[in-house]
C-alpha cells in the first residue's frame, strides 16, 4: 500500500529526502532571531503588531513592574491601574479573575500576591501555565520569601524595578522562548541534545566522579547544556531537579551578556526545589570564544556561597578530562555545535507523508521533536506547524481522557496519541489515510525506542 | 398587566424540570444573572445605576447591579485597548452585519461571563454562568454557545418590540416604558429558556426541515405561489409540517427566532385543544392568533388584534438594519402550519406594534394595521380546502416513511446555507412527541459531559469555520468516538458510543463511510 503524495514532483523531492535534508538544516531552537528583521520602522510597527505575548507585571497596588512593549510610559501606568483595579474587583467578590477574550484577543491574569500578572495573546493555549512560568522566574530572582516580604518592609509604593534591574532580559528572554515552544509543556519539560551513548556516558561519569572527588558539601548538581538543550546531568544522591526549574537555568545560560570565557557566579533561586533560598551557580563556557568555539555551557549548582573556588577546580577538572579524550571531544563539538536531530526519513519507507512530530515522555518529562524537513521549513511553515501541536497539547490537557486525534485538513493531517507513558504530537500530509499514519506512528516509536539513549537521557548519575 | 393580544402571553409554561436524563437543561439553573446595560444613561457620577435597564435576578442589590454592569463596561473598554488597526477595521464590520456581535467574554474561578454589544455599540448584554451550577447540571459550558443564546436572548426581544434604540429615538423619557417592556419580556423569556447539554445545538442554531419527496415539495411552493398571487398584500410566508419546517419565504436572519417561537411556544399551547377535539372538524383549517369570529366585519381589537412582529426587510445588503413591522397570521389545519406576514403600514413600527400590544382604545379601526376580519375570512376560504389537501398529502407520506431502524450512533447535522439542521439529541417539543409518535429516536445512551464538551472544543480547534472541508476524529477515554465531518461548509458530527467494532481509527472510518452512505447520503454528498 503506497502513501498518496501531492503531486507526482513532490514524490521525486520525497526520494531525494536525505539529499534535500542536509541543504536545509534549520536548528528548531530560534530564540537568537527573533529579533532579526527589524530593519526599519515599519518592520518594527508590523513585528509589535504580530507580537503573540504582550506582557505585563505590576504589584497588586497597581505599579508596573515590567512591560514588554513599547507603549509609553502613561498608557502602561493607565492599563495597569485598570488591571489591577479588575482583579480587586473580583476578589471583592470572591473569585478570582482567570481570563478574558474579545474577537480575537485572549488575556490572561494570575494573581500571586504580591503581584499581578497579564499577558494579552492571539493564541488561547496554555497562557496561565506561561504566567506561572514568569512567576517563577521573577522568584528565581528574588525568591519568593524576599518577594512577600518586600513591600512589607518598603511599602505598598515601593518600585520592585530597583530589585530587578538588569534582569528585564531574562523575562524577555523567558517570554520569546514561548515562541519558539511548539508546545507549552515545553517549559515543564526538558529535551536533550542528540549523542552518541557511549559519549553521554562519559561525559555524565567525568561530571559526576570529578564532583564526588572534590567533596564539596552542598554541591547538588552539575548541567552540560548547550542551545537550550541539556547534555548531561548529574546529581548528588538522590536530589531531583524539576524541568521547570532547568528551564529557569536554561534561560539563564542562554543570556548573551554571560557568554564569554570567563567564569560567574549567581546565585539563583530554583522555586520547585525551594522557594525560600538560593542556590549559587558556577556558570562557564569552557569552549567559547577560543578556535573551537563551541556552544556547551557547564553549570554546577551550590547551596554554599563560598564553593567558588571549589568549584572552579572542579571545572577545570572536567574540562582537561573531557579535552583529553580526543576521541570523545571530536564527537562531543560536532554534537553540540550541529545537533544531530532525529531525521524523519530515519523511520525508512513511507516516511515522506510524516513532516513533523514531537513526542513527550511523561516519566521523564524529556521531548523529542524532529528536524525541520520540506515542507515545513520556512519560518510561518514551521510556526503553523507548532500551532497546531501546542493546541493539540492543550486539548489534550483540557480533556484528560484524550487518546487519539485525527484531523484531516486541506494543508496537511494532524495525529495526536496520547497514553499513560506518552503524547505524540505528528503532522502529516494531506492525502495520507489514518491507516497508513497509524502505520508510520508505529514505525516511529519503534525507531525512537531503539534509538533512545540518543535522544533521551535514561539515566541521571548520581555521585 | 397588559393586553392579551400581546405575543408573549403565548410563551407557554408547559416546562416542568426536565428529568436528569433530558438533553435539555433549563438556562435559569445554572444562570447567575442576565442584565440589559445602556452606559450612556449612566455616565454621570452618582446616577450609574440608571445604565441597568434589566437585571436578573430581580432581587439583587442595586448597588451590585451597577457594579456588575460597570465591570461589564470596563471590560470592553480595556479589551479595546488590544485591537490592532486592522482588527478595528474588521470590529466595525461585525457590527455592520447584525448577527455577528460584538462580543467579550470573562471567565473568573466561579463563573463565566459572556456580554454582546448591540445596536452600534449603545447597548451591553451580559449573563454569567455558574460554573458550579453547570457541573451540577451536567452543562457542559462552552462559550460561544452562551454567546448564541444571548444574541439569541435579544433577537427575540427585537422581533416582537423592535430595536432596543427605537425605545430612546422617539422620546426621551421612554425609558421608563423600555425598562417595563424588557421586564414583562426577560421576566418570562428567561425562565421558560431551556438549553441544550449538547451546546454546539444552541451555537449552530438551525431549523429543522421536513425531507419530502419532490412532486410534493411542488405542491407545498404551488400552493404557496397561488396563494400569494390572489393575496399579493402577504409579503413574507413560512410554512412548516408539525414542527418541520418546509418552506419558507422571508431573511434568514429572522428564520431561527421565528421558528424557535412558532415550534417552541404558539404551536405547542394549540396542541392540547386539538387533541381534544380530535375527530371533530379535524380538517377544518383555524387561525391560531387572532379573532376567533370572522363573520363580523368589527374592527380587529384588544384580544382578536394580531400580533405584529418585527423582521428584516428583504433587500438584506442594502437596508442593514431596516427592520419593519409584520402582522402576523397563522393558520394551521392538519399539522400544516402556514404563517403569513402582512406589513404594517401607517404608523412607525413600534407605534402600532404598541397599540396593538396594549389594548389600546384607537378611534380609527385602520390604524391597527391592513389586515381585517375580510382578509382572513378570505384567506380561510382559500386555504380551508387547499392546505387540507396539501397537508394530507404530505401526512400520507410521512406516516409511509420507514424511519430507519432507531440508530445506534448520536449526529449533528447542519447545512450553514440553508440553516437546515437535525439531530439525534435536539430537543423535541412536546408537539413532535405526540404528533409524530416514533420519530427517529436513538436508541444509544446519551453522551457523558465529557465527550460533550470534547465535541465542542474539538469543533472550536480544529474545524476552522473558514474553510469549506475538514475531518476530524476524535477517541476518548471512555472509548467513545467523535467524527467531524465537514464538506462543502455542510457539517456532519457523528458521536460513537463505545463498541467492539469501532477500535481502531480505520474501523471509525469505515463506519463512518456506512452511516452516511445509509443516513445522510442524500443530504450529504462524500
Amino acid at each position: 500500500m503506497d502513501v498518496e503524495v501531492p503531486g507526482g514532483s513532490e514524490a521525486v523531492g520525497g526520494g531525494t529526502d536525505t539529499g534535500s535534508e542536509s541543504s536545509f538544516k534549520v536548528s528548531q531552537v530560534e530564540i537568537e532571531d527573533v529579533e532579526e528583521n527589524l530593519k526599519n520602522a515599519e518592520a518594527i510597527f508590523e513585528h509589535l503588531e504580530q507580537l503573540p505575548f504582550q506582557v505585563f507585571i505590576l504589584s497588586e497596588f497597581g505599579k508596573p513592574i515590567f512591560v514588554n512593549n513599547d507603549r509609553n510610559e502613561g498608557e502602561v501606568v493607565s492599563l495597569a491601574a485598570l488591571i489591577c483595579a479588575f482583579v480587586s474587583r473580583c476578589q471583592s467578590w470572591g473569585d478570582s479573575l482567570m481570563t478574558m477574550t474579545s474577537q480575537d484577543n485572549h488575556i490572561q491574569f494570575l494573581h500571586k500576591s504580591p503581584l499581578i500578572f497579564c499577558v494579552v495573546s492571539k493564541y488561547p493555549e496554555q497562557l496561565d501555565q506561561q504566567l506561572e512560568v514568569l512567576f517563577e522566574q521573577i522568584c528565581s530572582i528574588l525568591s519568593k520569601s524576599q518577594l512577600e516580604s518586600v513591600y512589607k518592609k518598603k511599602g505598598d509604593n515601593y518600585d520592585l524595578r530597583k530589585l530587578l534591574r538588569g534582569t528585564d532580559r531574562l523575562i524577555d528572554s523567558s517570554i520569546s522562548s514561548w515562541r519558539a515552544s511548539p508546545i507549552n509543556l515545553v517549559d515543564s519539560s526538558i529535551s536533550a541534545i542528540p549523542m552518541n551513548p557511549s559519549d553521554r556516558e562519559f561525559l555524565s561519569t567525568t561530571m559526576a566522579t570529578s564532583l564526588g572527588a572534590a567533596k564539596l558539601d552542598g554541591a547538588l548538581f552539575g548541567i552540560m547544556i548547550a542551545k537550550r538543550q541539556i547534555a548531561a546531568i548529574v546529581r548528588f544522591k538522590k536530589y531531583i531537579i524539576h524541568p521547570r526549574d532547568l528551564n529557569i537555568l536554561i534561560n539563564l545560560v542562554s543570556d548573551t551578556t554571560l557568554q564569554t570565557d570567563s567564569q560567574n557566579w549567581v546565585p539563583i533561586c530554583l522555586p520547585r526545589f525551594n522557594d525560600t533560598g538560593f542556590f549559587y551557580a558556577y556558570i562557564s563556557y569552557p569552549w567559547c570564544n577560543k578556535e573551537q568555539d563551541v556552544p556547551a555551557c557547564l553549570v554546577l549548582l551550590s547551596v554554599k556561597r563560598d564553593h567558588f573556588d571549589g568549584l572552579k577546580e572542579v571545572r577545570q577538572q572536567i574540562v582537561s578530562k573531557l579535552e583529553n579524550n580526543s576521541k570523545f571531544f571530536v564527537n562531543f563539538s560536532q554534537a553540540v555545535k550541529a545537533p544531530n536531530l532525529y531525521q524523519i526519513s530515519q523511520i525508512g519507507s513511507n516516511s515522506e507523508s510524516l513532516w513533523s512530530f514531537l513526542y513527550l515522555n511523561h516519566s521523564s518529562r524529556q521531548v523529542c521533536m524532529s528536524a525541520s524537513k520540506i515542507p515545513l521549513i520556512t519560518r510561518p511553515e514551521r510556526w503553523t506547524a507548532r500551532c497546531e501541536m501546542r493546541r493539540s497539547s492543550s486539548l489534550s490537557t483540557q480533556h484528560p481522557h484524550l487518546r487519539t486525534l485525527f484531523v484531516r485538513g486541506t494543508k496537511h493531517c494532524l495525529f495526536v496519541w496520547v497514553t499513560d507513558l506518552f503524547s505524540l504530537y505528528c503532522i502529516f500530509g494531506p492525502f495520507v489515510t489514518a491507516t497508513i499514519a497509524f502505520q508510520i506512528v508505529e514505525k516511529l516509536l519503534k525507531s525512537l525506542k531503539s534509538h533512545e539513549q540518543r535522544y533521551f537521557i535514561i539515566n541521571t548519575t548520581s555521585f | 398587566m397588559e393586553s392579551i393580544a400581546n405575543p408573549l402571553y403565548f410563551f407557554s409554561n408547559l416546562s416542568l424540570n426536565p428529568p436528569s436524563c433530558s438533553n435539555v437543561v433549563r438556562f435559569i439553573d445554572v444562570l447567575e444573572f442576565f442584565f440589559v446595560a445602556h452606559p450612556m444613561s449612566g455616565r454621570k457620577e452618582g446616577e450609574e445605576h440608571r445604565r441597568v435597564l434589566y437585571f436578573h435576578p430581580k432581587g439583587e442589590q442595586f448597588e451590585r447591579q451597577t457594579e456588575i454592569t460597570g465591570f461589564a463596561e470596563a471590560v470592553v473598554n480595556f479589551t479595546e485597548n488590544f485591537l490592532s488597526t486592522s482588527r478595528r477595521e474588521t470590529s466595525v464590520k461585525l457590527n455592520e452585519n447584525d448577527d455577528g456581535f460584538d462580543f467579550r467574554t470573562v471567565s473568573t474561578q466561579r463563573t463565566e461571563h459572556v456580554y454582546i454589544r448591540t445596536e452600534d455599540d449603545q447597548f451591553i448584554l451580559g449573563v454569567s454562568i455558574s460554573k458550579q451550577l453547570s457541573l451540577v447540571s451536567d452543562y457542559p459550558l462552552f462559550q460561544p454557545a452562551i454567546r448564541s443564546i444571548l444574541s439569541d436572548a435579544y433577537k427575540m426581544f427585537r422581533m416582537f418590540f423592535g430595536s432596543f434604540s427605537s425605545f430612546l429615538r422617539t422620546i426621551p423619557d421612554d425609558i421608563p416604558k423600555f425598562k417595563e417592556r424588557l421586564d414583562f419580556f426577560y421576566s418570562k423569556y428567561i425562565p421558560l429558556l431551556k438549553v441544550h447539554k449538547m451546546p454546539l445545538l444552541d451555537h449552530l442554531g438551525g431549523v429543522e426541515f421536513l425531507r419530502m419527496s419532490g412532486p410534493l415539495y411542488l405542491n407545498v411552493v404551488s400552493l404557496i405561489t397561488e396563494l400569494r398571487e390572489e393575496f399579493p398584500i402577504i409579503e413574507k410566508i413560512l410554512f412548516l409540517y408539525q414542527d418541520k419546517l418546509l418552506y419558507y419565504q422571508l431573511s434568514k436572519r429572522d428564520l431561527p427566532s421565528l421558528f424557535r417561537y412558532l415550534t417552541h411556544n404558539l404551536l405547542p399551547t394549540t396542541l392540547a385543544p386539538e387533541l381534544e377535539h380530535s375527530g371533530r372538524n379535524a380538517s377544518k383549517g383555524r387561525y391560531l392568533r387572532g379573532p376567533t369570529d370572522l363573520t363580523t366585519d368589527a374592527p380587529l381589537l384588544g384580544d382578536e388584534a394580531l400580533s405584529v412582529v418585527h423582521l428584516h426587510s428583504e433587500q438584506e445588503s442594502e437596508d442593514q438594519m431596516e427592520l419593519i413591522g409584520y402582522q402576523m397570521m397563522v393558520y394551521r389545519c392538519l399539522n400544516a402550519t402556514v404563517c403569513m406576514f402582512v406589513r404594517n403600514t401607517g404608523e412607525a413600527s413600534r407605534r402600532s406594534s404598541e397599540s396593538s400590544q396594549s389594548s389600546s382604545t384607537r378611534s380609527s379601526p385602520p390604524q391597527n394595521g391592513v389586515v381585517s376580519r375580510r382578509l382572513l375570512r378570505n384567506i380561510d376560504h382559500f386555504l380551508e380546502t387547499e392546505l387540507a389537501l396539501v397537508a394530507s398529502k404530505i401526512g400520507d407520506e410521512v406516516g409511509d416513511e420507514k424511519f430507519p431502524d432507531a440508530t445506534d450512533f448520536h449526529y449533528i447535522y447542519f447545512n450553514p446555507s440553508s440553516l437546515s439542521m437535525t439531530s439525534s439529541l435536539s430537543t423535541s417539543p412536546s408537539l413532535s412527541v405526540a404528533a409524530s409518535g416514533s420519530g427517529s429516536t436513538s436508541k444509544v445512551p446519551l453522551p457523558p459531559v465529557d465527550v460533550n464538551r470534547l465535541v465542542c472544543d474539538t469543533m472550536s480547534n480544529f474545524v476552522s469555520e473558514t474553510e469549506e472541508f475538514g475531518e476530524c476524529f476524535v477517541k476518548s477515554s471512555s472509548d467513545w468516538w467523535i467524527v467531524i465531518k465537514k464538506v462543502n461548509s455542510r457539517l456532519l458530527v457523528l458521536i460513537l458510543p463505545p463498541s467492539s467494532y469501532t477500535s481502531s481509527l480505520a474501523d471509525v472510518q469505515s463506519k463512518t463511510a456506512t452511516i452516511v452512505k445509509s443516513h445522510f447520503e442524500a443530504i450529504f454528498f462524500s
